[in-house]
């Protein structure tokens, strides 16, 4: 049998009466790679908060792999193979890149509550990291805090640090946010190349970008799902014209 | 390029050895009122460096932390006093335990709250702890001592040798070593950066799969072991322990000494320690009654001018006369 | 039944004097996130000062204005000197007022001498009523009014004026109110100096219950302060109301009923709040 990766049922949430998220069902298949749109305000952000984990939703309900994780806490989501990046940088900052890399391999690993070998004498790990850093060519970096790297660079290293523990279900949120154009063509590279048992479900305001790597798209309009279906589909639909139209033109 | 880097290493390692050749050799020159503070500093630097654990490794605003130290040491006083237990391998086991135990009871109370509100409870819970031997009267005044403290404890005899002044100051400079290498390696290790990646970011540490909440719990509960350890060697080596080695005085003294040292550096506590203590010993010889002065305009002008501690700022200047 | 009377109303008038303490400790924390450590060593500076001037002019209002302005001037003189120059670095801040501990403490014992200071009850204060058949003096009920009164005013202050609405919406969100335009500098330094005065004067008001003050009460004072905020809840008038009265009425029933604990009464409740509700009985989230 083949269980969905994610599965979401009937998720609601609000905010003080404001409704963020209203009845937004969906699912995602192994190795699927799906987008969700929308525009500003439209609840991406508190549906990746709600599906890792740091807020819980009112009400509806969440699997993972099969497993109900509706009320599980983040860092047990993360064991069970569920990986994430933040919209806005969220890394550590005073720590080494390289350290940075490491914290994010171990995070899954029992090794992570050793206490008397030093973190970089966990060889099998070091080769993993190189390979992350070389794939967004900071190699050279490694020993410096990622404070010090520029805004782009920065912006990799929160992708890499959500790829780092092989994730069975990757989230992005806004991962092409604030790179040049030849970053984003890159980060699309290392989207693309992800093996086929990592499943993707990312959100971007870069169209171009959902429309070359999605597979399916979803609209998130006000809390509300408000269509779906693969890129061509999402493109002539009158209704995602009519919530974009005005706003931003998807001339992909 | 061998030659270099076999350089490098010579002057990176250079001063601490010459530190540890010099601390070595202490008892072969120096009088034993100097022997006698160099114990203490090597005590107190152990204390603040398990501080450092919490305060500068993990994030942890700790305020109480001279609250496991004081039931260690007053832990070993009770059961050698009261219950005639003169045996080492017996009291000292038991005084860590006590403190051990205590970490994992307030960790957990204090963990429900973080920030400035973790620190608040710290106090009060060190203050619980200082409140109850403080207490003069009753059952519990017996066993403490009340506001007179407790004490009687010799140096400890262990497997057959006895220890004076200066042999007790190796046996607590081999402790420092021991202890101080465990605290090191902790710091490196995976674990220890889990601890430094939830101080830097505790959402990104969760998603990454860490229990925020159990680091900082088992961070809190090493902090108390050596913390433990330290009030072990405190009691033994000055025979007798009262409140004021528990209470909120002292813990914010170790604050002083962790901030002077260097907050996040580990071996700047030693650092923090030797100077504090070393003032202490001057200021104490011509006016006692004004020492909480001095240590409370130390504090203020610290925190104002100096956060960066004294170990980065020799480190930096080291380097600098080894580039010319 | 006469005990159980006499006990309740010690507790509260006990409690008003906590809620006096305490009401500027949670304001300086909501509002700046910081906490004052000094605000015990505060809280017996302003009795000493107080208790002199009563001495010395025999005029209780005097006393109390003495005192609380005395302790005013100490916490502005923190607060303007130093602490502004730590803006926003809330553990630095907390660890100055700590030093301060150590300064103020040292320099009162070198003015002032280690002994403790004995109440001043003016005359207008003295007799007691007999409630329940237990004779119950008279100066309790005025701590109690005093207490209901300068409670009043803070609650009025922060409910109905302009001012309290910057407070609250500060409190909730400092650089929000920034944002807005509104300077909230001289809010700080406010709350700072009344926080302070307030403590200052319930020294003078509340030694009365207590018979003396001395420096050990400084440290007493700062702890049962703290654990009225965290029990109650931090940032409100009625949340330090009502850790201070709980904490006030259940410490003094201990004393009564349960001497051999009464003095862990105390953390028995802060424990049992932070277990249950960590944010305090009327609290926010932490």
């Amino acid at each position: 049998m083949i269980v969905d990766v994610l599965k979401v049922e009937h998720l609601f949430q609000s905010y003080g009466g404001l409704s963020v998220l209203a009845d937004v069902s969906f699912s995602l298949k192994a190795g699927e790679r799906l987008a969700i749109i929308g525009p500003n305000g439209a609840g991406k952000t508190t549906l990746f908060n709600v599906l890792s984990g740091f807020i819980s939703p009112v009400s509806g309900r969440i699997h993972l792999l099969g497993t109900d994780v509706t009320t599980m806490s983040s860092h047990k989501r993360a064991a069970l193979g569920l990986a994430r990046s933040f919209q806005i940088n969220s890394l550590f900052s005073q720590l080494p890149l390289l350290h940075n890399v490491l914290l994010a391999i171990q995070g899954v690993q029992t090794s992570r509550y050793h206490m008397i070998r030093p973190i970089t004498a966990y060889k099998n790990n070091l080769v993993k990291a190189q390979e992350l850093l070389e794939l967004v060519g900071l190699w050279d970096e490694r020993k410096s805090p990622v404070a010090m790297l520029g805004h782009g660079q920065q912006r990799q290293v929160e992708i890499i640090l959500a790829l780092a523990s092989k994730p069975r279900l990757l989230l992005l949120d806004e991962p092409s946010a604030g790179l040049t154009a030849a970053e984003s063509v890159n980060l699309g590279r290392i989207i693309q190349n992800l093996t086929a048992d990592t499943t993707v479900f990312f959100c971007a305001h870069d169209l171009d970008l959902v429309f070359s790597l999605a597979e399916r798209v979803v609209v998130l309009y006000y809390g509300q799902l408000v269509a779906q279906g693969t890129p061509e589909q999402i493109q002539v639909d009158p209704k995602v014209r009519e919530i974009y139209l005005g706003t931003e033109q998807p001339d992909a | 390029m061998k030659m270099k880097v076999r350089k490098a290493r010579l002057f990176q390692f250079g001063p601490a050895g010459v530190i540890a050749l010099v601390l070595l050799t202490l008892p072969l020159y120096a009088d034993l009122s100097i022997v006698s503070l160099f114990t203490k500093i090597l005590i107190f630097g152990l204390l603040v460096m398990s501080l450092d654990l919490l305060v500068g490794y993990t994030g942890l605003s700790a305020f109480g932390h001279a609250a496991f130290f004081g039931i260690a040491a007053y832990t070993i006083a009770i059961l050698i006093k009261h219950f005639g237990i003169t045996s080492f391998w017996l009291a000292a086991p038991a005084g860590i335990l006590m403190a051990v135990f205590a970490a994992c009871i307030f960790g957990l109370v204090a963990l429900r709250v973080s920030g400035i509100y973790f620190l608040l409870i710290t106090l009060a819970m060190g203050q619980l702890v200082y409140g109850i031997v403080h207490t003069s009267v009753g059952p519990l005044g017996a066993l403490t001592g009340g506001s007179d403290g407790l004490g009687g404890v010799s140096f400890p005899e262990i497997m057959g040798f006895s220890f004076e002044a200066e042999t007790y100051y190796y046996f607590t400079f081999a402790s420092f070593i021991v202890c101080a290498l465990l605290l090191y390696w902790i710091t490196r290790s995976p674990f220890g950066y889990g601890l430094q990646g939830i101080r830097e970011n505790a959402i990104r540490a969760r998603a990454l799969g860490y229990n925020t909440w159990l680091y900082q719990y088992i961070a809190f509960i090493i902090g108390g072991l050596f913390a433990g350890i330290a009030g072990m060697l405190y009691v033994y080596y000055n025979g007798f322990i009262s409140p004021e080695g528990v209470g909120i005085g002292a813990s914010g003294l170790l604050w002083l000494m962790l901030i002077i040292g260097g907050t996040g550096t580990l071996w700047g506590s030693l650092l923090g320690s030797g100077v504090i203590l070393t003032l202490q010993y001057f200021v104490s010889g011509f006016t006692p009654e004004r020492w909480p002065l001095i240590l409370g305009v130390c504090f203020v002008a610290v925190i104002m001018f100096y956060r960066g501690g004294l170990l980065p700022q020799l480190i930096n200047l080291w380097n600098r006369l080894m580039e010319r | 039944m006469g005990t159980v009377v006499a006990t309740l109303l010690n507790g509260v008038s006990y409690g008003m004097v906590l809620f006096l303490i305490a009401s500027g400790l949670s304001l300086t924390l909501g509002l700046m996130g910081i906490v004052n450590l000094a605000h015990g060593v505060i809280f017996v500076l302003g009795g000493f000062v107080g208790l002199f001037v009563a001495r010395a002019t025999g005029s209780f209002l005097l006393a109390v204005l003495a005192g609380g302005i005395a302790s005013g001037v100490a916490g502005l003189i923190i607060e303007r000197g130093f602490l502004r120059f730590l803006y926003k670095q809330n553990l630095p801040q907390v660890l100055v007022t700590f030093g301060f501990i150590y300064i103020l403490t040292n320099l009162m014992l070198w003015v002032c001498g280690p002994q403790p200071r004995s109440a001043f009850v003016p005359s207008y204060f003295a007799g007691s009523v007999v409630i329940a058949g237990v004779s119950f003096p008279f100066h309790r009920f005025a701590i109690m009014g005093i207490g209901i009164a300068i409670g009043a005013v803070l609650w009025w202050l922060q409910e109905k004026t302009k001012v309290g609405a910057i407070i609250r919406a500060g409190m909730d969100n400092a650089e929000m109110v920034g944002g807005l335009g509104i300077n909230l500098t001289p809010i700080n330094v406010g709350a700072f100096f009344f926080g302070s005065a307030i403590a200052g004067a319930s020294c003078v008001i509340g030694v009365q219950l207590f018979g003396s003050v001395g420096f050990g009460d400084g440290m007493d004072m700062l702890l049962v302060a703290v654990a009225v905020i965290i029990v109650g809840g931090v940032g409100s008038v009625q949340g330090a109301l009502v850790g201070a009265l709980l904490i006030g009425i259940i410490d003094t029933f201990g004393r009564v009923y349960l001497p051999a604990i009464s003095q862990y009464t105390m953390y028995l409740v802060l424990i049992l709040v932070l277990v249950v509700r960590p944010s305090g009985l009327l609290g926010r989230r932490l």
